[in-house]
């Protein structure tokens, strides 16, 4: 096996890229060039100009930009994260402000503070307590978010759990089980109307909209959507439907609305 | 461009009693193309649509296969190959669709006894087309040279082959597969195969009998 050497940048410094053990920035730090490491550790103001491959974990507590792509094991960041180029690893812990521009394969996501992918994420898991965003697709197998999220393509999985806290949106939603819940303190709705214009369009607080969702078994809490499409639904508590289609039972909250409903053989 | 019929989802999953849960799963797992997914409007706003035959024949083999494979080796079972795997024309001719005289005629072309996937996917489109149609023996020859002289050239497999014939003449043409073509009014067109969905049926065929 080769022997690999440490690279570490304490003060101000530029190096050239490589193959390293670990690399550790804790200063002002610039490495010109891709990097191969086992660990990446940014906990300063740090740089790499290039792609990274780190096959065991990437940790980001300062201020870190990647101008490539990420690819290996883990990254973990509690700052400031922005990778350039493409994302592909196991785990992504981030706590801080993640932001990724292009395409984004992570097999497990936690997010708790706010993650943002310009493009599409896929997956296996995503577990969000915070802000997640997406300019594509959300695809992965499990999906539980307790906060907002924005998917500005589909979001499809096979579970979909959402308890919303903030706004919730996505152009379409797809999957076997939907269960949007509302959390728990609800905001007074005065609070509600005075916030909403300055969310943007399609958005408001304390509920999901959506143009689309379709699923097996669909149940949703204070949802705005075009069309809900599945084999079972429940309509709860405020929401707003501008038309259900169903194949085998439909339930209807008292305190929501429905413009049409129709079931199809 | 060639008009194809177009099923709407809900008239989908009716005729084939898969759930929408199955249907988008399929889809994150890559077993239905992404392209498959046509958008249109419709007076209930936005509608899904897919070719109609595709999917059906699609969601047919999905079921016949799923218990006999996880969905993840369905999915690259589905996903056409640009292997750079070799197979030997003996090796081919056992396989299910290959005409012999297709086999022969590329390989007397070629001047050689092995073939490449691309390779073996035109072999397949021909001997599809001539088990549909009486071809003569030279106007197969002339399509299997057309094919060896296209094959160099074709980086992936996102075309469709449309073969035409004019009086007593017969001819190929390659195109992407959402190109328009115009013919002249003696020219009928008598055939068109999309290399891509020919390619992963000789896929699923090939891994099945290597198997």
């Amino acid at each position: 096996m080769e022997k690999l050497s440490d690279l570490s940048i304490s003060g101000v410094g530029k190096t050239p890229g490589g193959k390293f053990r670990d690399v550790d920035i804790s200063g002002l730090g610039k490495v010109l060039g891709d990097v191969e490491a086992e660990r990446v550790v940014i906990s300063g103001k740090g740089t790499i100009e290039g792609n990274a491959v780190v096959t065991r974990k990437m940790e980001i507590s300062g201020m870190g930009t990647i101008t490539g792509n990420v690819t290996g094991g883990e990254i973990s960041s509690s700052g400031t994260g922005a990778i350039d180029g493409l994302v592909d690893v196991q785990m992504v812990e981030s706590s801080g402000n993640l932001r990724v521009s292009g395409e984004a394969k992570i097999k497990e996501l936690f997010c708790s503070g706010r993650c943002r992918f310009d493009k599409s994420l896929k997956g296996e898991k995503v577990t969000s307590h915070g802000l997640l965003s997406a300019g594509g697709d959300v695809e992965v197998e499990e999906f539980h978010a307790q906060g907002s999220f924005s998917v500005d393509g589909l979001l499809n999985a096979h579970h979909i759990d959402v308890e919303i806290h903030g706004y919730c949106q996505a152009k379409e939603i797809g999957g076997e089980d939907i269960r949007v819940r509302s959390g728990k303190y609800i905001s007074a709705s005065i609070l509600a109307k005075l916030i909403n214009p300055f969310l943007g369009t399609g958005r408001q607080l304390d509920k999901l909209t959506a143009n689309l969702i379709e699923g097996t078994n669909v149940s949703l809490e204070y949802t705005s959507a075009k069309i809900v499409r599945g084999n079972k639904v429940i309509i709860g508590p405020n929401c707003t439907i501008d038309l259900v289609e169903y194949t085998d039972s439909l339930e209807v909250n008292p305190r929501a609305q429905v413009a049409n409903q129709s079931k199809l053989d | 461009m060639h008009e194809e019929d177009l099923l709407a989802k809900k008239e989908l999953l009716h005729l084939t009693g898969i759930s929408y849960g199955q249907l988008y799963r399929w889809k994150r797992q890559n077993l239905i193309p992404e392209a498959w997914f046509i958008k249109q409007a419709s007076f209930t706003g936005q509608e899904t649509f897919f070719p109609k035959e595709k999917i059906l024949t699609r969601v047919k083999m999905i079921m016949d296969l799923k218990d006999q494979y996880s969905l993840d080796e369905l999915a690259n079972l589905f996903a056409p190959e640009s292997t750079d795997k070799v197979f030997k024309v003996d090796e081919l001719d056992l396989i299910d669709g290959m005409a012999p005289n297709v086999l022969q005629s590329f390989s007397k072309v070629q001047a050689t006894d092995t073939v490449t996937f691309k390779d073996a996917v035109l072999i397949y489109v021909l001997s599809k087309l001539s088990s549909q149609y009486v071809l003569k023996d030279e106007e197969l020859q002339d399509l299997v040279i057309s094919s060896t002289h296209w094959l160099p050239r074709l980086t992936n497999l996102a075309y469709r082959m449309v073969v035409c014939r004019r009086e007593d003449q017969i001819f190929g043409l390659l195109l992407p597969p959402d190109a328009e073509l115009q013919l002249d009014y003696k020219t009928v067109e008598q055939a068109v195969f999309d290399l891509e969905e020919l390619a992963k049926e000789l896929n699923l065929k090939l891994k099945q009998s290597l198997a």
